[in-house]
């Protein structure tokens, strides 16, 4: 269970989240929603104790996870996958490696069952036989299939997705939510979104957070979300500028 | 962004104390022997095999020089056969070690920032602590291992071609006896300078390492933070190496009884 407290957090005396609170249950699938410079991404970091916040409290299955230290952290993040806007595939490794990362440093298998592992994940993200490339050698959506396969080959009861159909085509972006519905119902995971794509909110929360003006605007089920008649939600479901961020 | 003396003072003893938090914790970890082996042998092969033709360059071409310049003081006073002997001493003790480190720290210092710090703005290191993995024990422990365990190997390389350099270019082309400028060169050069040049080396290595890991780790964002990391790493490792020789010349002479 993530449990959140009056989370607090600026940069250079610029306030980006101001009592942020919310509880997502285990098994729960939640989509955070919000403009992009709106501190969805900071949200999401902070929840795997990546950033530390000025005040508040993230508490993970019980254990505040603010006041530990880089080493005590490495516990609790094996509970977690995460998969990053940008993918954050290792470079100088193949997908293979990429993929089985998290398995060979925590996991005490045979090469031979590392890579039966990394074929069943691949298999799963719909990249078999990618196994020897490198990520340069990748496009756009593989790397986030890969990342994705990185995220939940050890089968960790919370990921977390940054963003994760930024910037891909809907086609694409279509077999992204399939593949993290499918691993949320597979795995019986914890899932939290961060998107500011309102297909994918739709798809794949159970529950949809709005994250606006620094904190947790408005919060509900999809049907009851996506109907309200408030007017912050509304003009971002909708997706209409205010007439004085309009150009012309 | 122009910082007024103070901001410079706080943010240079607030690096330092990043950089001993970074070098106490890669100590701790490398006294647990969290290191991976696999990465360890990489970043052997990458700091002492691939350093191996720029360290030999300089071994040799700093002997001849040296062998060269020596001679021509020496024979002025009719001592032509102690010209290695000097050489010897020089290179063991000084010459050796610090220019090794110098070399390795413009190649390997680089390297190591470069790499790093593309892997910081990338997220590839925020990745890795996602994956349960502490940054430290998967980057920084096998490179600052393997600084501490090539460079003492590259400077005797570097030490045995710059004598042999220098005494082809005393027999050779000077025509110094070769029987008395060898027996010179074992009977003035110790094992002592040996260990002095070896301690050395093995401090430069883990500087090296270490200060570009730092550096890397700490890098702004972009291109222009990874390229502006990569500079630091070089001009900050050479300046720690040359500094840090003094004192460790003084320390190394009194405690091996050579005052």
């Amino acid at each position: 269970m993530i449990e959140v407290h009056d989370l607090k957090k600026g940069f250079a005396g610029h306030a980006v989240l101001e009592g942020v609170s919310f509880r997502i249950d285990n098994g729960e699938s939640v989509a955070i929603i919000g403009r992009s410079g709106g501190g969805k991404s900071v949200l999401l970091k902070h929840l795997i104790a990546l950033l530390k916040p000025d005040a508040g409290t993230v508490v993970i299955d019980g254990e505040n996870i603010v006041p530990m230290d880089e080493r005590q952290l490495l516990r609790v993040r094996r509970k977690f996958g995460m998969v990053f806007q940008g993918a954050a595939l290792f470079d100088s490794m193949t997908v293979a490696e990429n993929v089985a990362f998290g398995l060979r440093r925590h996991e005490h298998l045979t090469e031979a069952e590392i890579a039966r592992h990394v074929a069943a994940a691949l298999d799963v993200v719909d990249l078999p036989g990618t196994e020897t490339k490198k990520p340069a050698e990748l496009s756009g959506g593989m790397r986030k299939r890969v990342g994705l396969a990185r995220a939940i080959i050890y089968e960790p009861q919370i990921v977390l997705y940054d963003e994760p159909t930024t910037g891909l085509d809907p086609i694409v972006s279509d077999s992204i939510d399939k593949l993290i519905m499918s691993a949320h119902r597979r795995l019986k995971i914890t899932t939290v979104v961060v998107t500011h794509d309102m297909r994918t909110a739709r798809r794949v929360g159970q529950r949809v957070m709005l994250l606006h003006d620094r904190k947790i605007y408005a919060t509900g089920m999809p049907d009851e979300f996506f109907a309200s008649k408030d007017p912050v939600v509304r003009q971002f479901v909708d997706g209409v500028a205010d007439a004085k961020e309009t150009l012309f | 962004m122009i910082l007024s003396a103070k901001q410079r003072m706080t943010e240079s003893l607030a690096g330092l104390g990043r950089f001993t938090l970074l070098a106490k914790d890669a100590a701790a970890s490398l006294l647990t022997f969290k290191v991976t082996w696999r990465d360890l042998l990489y970043q052997i092969y990458f700091i002492g095999v691939k350093s191996q033709l720029v360290v030999l360059i300089t071994g040799a071409f700093t002997g001849m020089v040296f062998g060269w310049q020596t001679y021509v003081q020496f024979h002025k006073v009719k001592m032509d056969t102690a010209t290695l002997a000097v050489v010897g001493v020089a290179v063991c003790d000084e010459l050796g070690p610090v220019l090794t480190a110098l070399m390795v720290a413009g190649r390997v210092g680089a390297a190591i920032a470069a790499e790093i710090g593309t892997m910081r703005v990338t997220e590839q290191i925020d990745a890795l602590r996602t994956l349960a993995t502490h940054p430290v024990d998967y980057l920084v422990v096998p490179r600052v291992a393997a600084g501490h365990i090539a460079l003492p190997l590259l400077t005797i390389e570097s030490i045995c071609v710059g004598i042999g350099a220098s005494y082809v270019v005393c027999v050779k082309l000077l025509g110094v006896d070769s029987a008395y400028l060898w027996y010179n060169m074992l009977r003035f050069t110790h094992d002592v300078d040996v260990a002095i040049g070896f301690t050395k080396a093995f401090i430069f290595g883990g500087i090296i390492a270490l200060i570009g890991c730092y550096k890397g780790m700490t890098c702004g964002l972009g291109a222009e933070g990874v390229g502006r990391a990569t500079t630091e790493a070089v001009v900050y490792a050479c300046i720690t190496i040359l500094i840090t020789d003094f004192f460790l010349t003084m320390l190394l002479s009194l405690l091996l009884g050579q005052l």
